[in-house]
């Protein structure tokens, strides 16, 4: 008995030292849509804090200081942004324009959370930019497109990279105005191109009162194709995004060495996430059984299996701050659950367990000093 | 993601044994059905296929069964038993997955499925159905919004509706959501009853009446999974509720597999519930940007869709929105060389409301 119980300890020690990670993660789960809730886990001891309303909660985004969580709730009023602090404290949402709004991004400065907002279930939906302090919600990107899907460009340096070799002009749009607008905030976003009967996607570099084409400055076939999920990467030197140019969904890295396709592959690729140091991307593929979770390293292109989904299923990368861990879904168990990966040692272990399932990991940044 | 009422009760047996509640044990195995189902009817050992998921094959062909743990298998039609020989695989949620192999010599026609394990036994009816060959060009019947529990005459004007179905030529039958009006056990029980009036296969899926959490699940199994049906592909998907019809779950993924798996087929149609031009971003981009679905059959509106609503506007993919079986309606559309091609909606005499 007594060489069982030793045994025992020895395997926590070093179960723990494997799962050597440690900050928290929040997410979303429940036993079903209706009770969704965004929690908070703590990695070390996979004790996990409920923060949300568990009204439908969506999926969370921190704040970059790591103070406050964002997400959609369902509310009387319809789908409503909720900013709540990790440990549930000082929740709170504010009075819309709109009654659908979902996919809340922070500003680079956390002083603003820019989200989609859908005024007529149609295709002009809105992004809409709102001060956190005051709640103060103004529409971005003026009137020519139907707009979704934002998030903040951290800098313009992307913008300096490609303006040595190309000039920055849009047919119909102020360009000048346009980019010395941006200096003051912009956003990438997914603009709603064509018309009811032949919509297509694009994406677009958004201001205050203007939006533009991003891509069509390197490539006159991307009106071609369907663009989706545009991250930029930390710095803001690069974008990546997913386009169905190449016959399937592949992921596409604009930066300094131009247009690049990164993971080339007969099987779709999908949802790229940057690491903090901006070498690598997370992404999901199927170039397994299933979908899968996997990464690849910018410069090289080679692409290494995080999760092939095995006969299950694994997607939602999300990165540790300090770039070493990765937590994601994987349907193993049939419901749903996050796993924690070690890239060093390649391992997984499960943050999440149980009847309810748990989806939308999102890692907490490190506190800034 | 399916929890399977057989497991529940295995559990309570062990439970109970350790318990030492034997009388309780033994109430529980005798009450365990031989028949179909459990006795709320719900799925019980065999989660597919069932009747609103069936396997179509054809002599010498095979199939894929989901079951609580492995176990004899067998066909059933009338007197006859046919026993099948099936390789196993751990699927996820310690399911079994059978890989069945259909006899050379059966005769073409509706079977069940019988599963057997020590006392355990299991039927799922209707749930095979065997093909001489499966025809090159053919008719499907589009039902929709039936509504069970709505009214007292709901159940004698979606009988009307299957019955007409049943002599409309059809090869098939899809019934596209709202199967209940507000997803009780005891409405899922009125549907089931007059789904089992069919002589198609049936193939069912999700509306947002029946949204009561798991229990279409319970009943049904798959909210998301693909047919072929000869040289067609059919996906049937879950459109959930508008406002929270995100990319979180696994069903993304899933549309993405069937839609590649099916990439070689003739005709991909899809079969929802609802539609609605924004949700579910990733799920539109798969079937109608990326890869277009040749048709969307859907119901929701309980009403035709309108010369102006013929596609999706993201791409090619043509829609078809039956109007409701809850008022009699349903509609023919006969699968082609040229594409689906939509008959006007038919209609039944819609039961009187009892007095």
């Amino acid at each position: 008995m007594a060489l069982l119980l030793i045994a025992e300890c020895l395997l926590l020690c070093c179960a723990s030292f494997l799962s050597a990670s440690e900050g928290q993660v929040a997410f979303t789960g429940g036993t079903n849509q209706d009770d969704q809730c965004v929690q908070v886990a703590d990695v070390a001891t996979s004790q996990i804090t409920r923060v949300g309303p568990g009204k439908r909660d969506g999926a969370p985004r921190w704040s970059p200081d790591g103070a406050w969580l964002a997400f959609e709730s369902q509310t009387d009023a319809g789908l409503c942004i909720f900013v709540v602090r990790a440990d549930g404290s000082e929740g709170h949402t504010w009075s819309h324009k709109y009654n659908w709004n979902q996919s809340p991004r922070w500003s680079p400065d956390g002083h603003f959370l820019a989200y989609t907002a859908d005024p007529d279930k149609g295709l002009k939906t809105v992004v809409l930019v709102c001060d956190v302090t005051t709640g103060t919600e103004t529409a971005w990107g003026g009137e020519g497109f139907g707009q979704m899907r934002p998030v903040w460009l951290p800098s313009l340096e992307l913008m300096s990279l490609l303006r040595a070799g190309t000039k920055l002009e849009w047919k119909g749009v102020d360009s000048t105005s346009l980019m010395r607008e941006a200096e003051n905030g912009a956003l990438l976003t997914v603009g709603i191109t064509g018309d009811a009967m032949h919509a297509s996607t694009e994406i677009l570099l958004t201001t205050a009162t203007q939006s533009a084409p991003i891509l069509s400055l390197i490539s006159k076939d991307s009106v071609r194709y369907a663009e989706w999920a545009a991250e930029p990467d930390p710095k803001g030197r690069a974008i990546a995004f997913e386009s169905n140019d190449g016959g399937d969904r592949e992921l596409f890295v604009l930066g300094k060495r131009g247009l690049l396709d990164i993971t080339n592959h007969p099987a779709a690729d999908w949802n790229p996430v940057w690491s903090p140091d901006g070498k690598w991307l997370a992404f999901e593929s199927f170039r397994g059984k299933r979908q899968g979770v996997y990464r690849v390293f910018v410069d090289t292109a080679r692409v290494f299996a995080v999760d092939d989904g095995g006969n299950y299923g694994a997607w939602a990368p999300a990165w540790s701050p300090d770039g070493k861990s990765l937590a994601y879904v994987s349907n193993e168990s049939a419901k749903p659950q996050i796993q924690l990966y070690d890239t060093k040692s390649e391992k997984h272990s499960p943050l999440t367990k149980g009847d309810a399932y748990a989806l939308a990991p999102a890692w907490r940044p490190r506190p800034k000093s | 993601m399916i929890k399977s009422t057989l497991r529940q009760r295995i559990r309570r047996v062990r439970r109970s044994k350790t318990c030492g509640m034997l009388v309780y044990c033994v109430f529980v195995l005798l009450s365990l059905p031989a028949l179909a189902r459990s006795t709320n009817g719900s799925l019980y050992a065999i989660q597919t296929p069932n009747n609103g998921m069936p396997a179509l094959t054809t002599p010498g062909g095979s199939f894929d069964a989901m079951i609580a743990s492995k176990g004899e298998l067998q066909l059933s039609a009338g007197d006859r038993l046919i026993p099948l020989t099936a390789q196993w695989e751990d699927a996820p949620g310690e399911y079994a997955l059978a890989h069945c192999r259909i006899p050379a010599d059966i005769p073409p026609g509706t079977y069940a499925l019988q599963w057997k394990n020590a006392d355990l036994s299991d039927i799922n009816v209707r749930s095979v159905f065997v093909y001489a060959a499966f025809p090159e060009y053919y008719s499907i019947a589009h039902v929709s919004d039936t509504h069970l529990g709505k009214r007292a005459s709901t159940e004698a004007t979606n009988t009307a509706v299957i019955q007409a179905v049943n002599a409309s030529g059809a090869v098939l039958a899809a019934v596209t959501g709202d199967l209940t009006e507000s997803g009780d056990d005891a409405q899922f029980r009125d549907f089931l009853r007059v789904l089992d009036t069919c002589t198609l296969p049936t193939f069912v899926c999700p509306g947002n009446h029946d949204r009561q959490p798991g229990k279409y699940e319970q009943f049904f199994g798959p909210t998301c999974y693909m047919f072929g049906f000869g040289r067609d592909g059919y996906i049937s998907f879950d459109t959930k509720d508008f406002s929270a019809a995100g990319d979180l779950g696994p069903q993304d993924g899933l549309l993405e597999t069937y839609r590649r798996a099916l990439k070689p087929s003739r005709w991909v149609v899809g079969l929802t519930h609802r539609y609605e031009a924004m949700q579910g971003m990733r799920s539109q981009l798969t079937l109608f940007s990326d890869d277009p679905l040749d048709c969307l059959l859907f119901g929701h509106w309980h009403r035709e869709n309108t010369a102006e609503q013929r596609t999706v506007p993201w791409g090619t993919t043509p829609i078809t929105v039956v109007p409701a079986a809850v008022n009699g309606k349903y509609r023919i559309i006969d699968v082609t060389e040229k594409g689906l091609l939509p008959r006007p909606f038919s209609e039944v005499q819609q039961a009187p409301e009892p007095k």
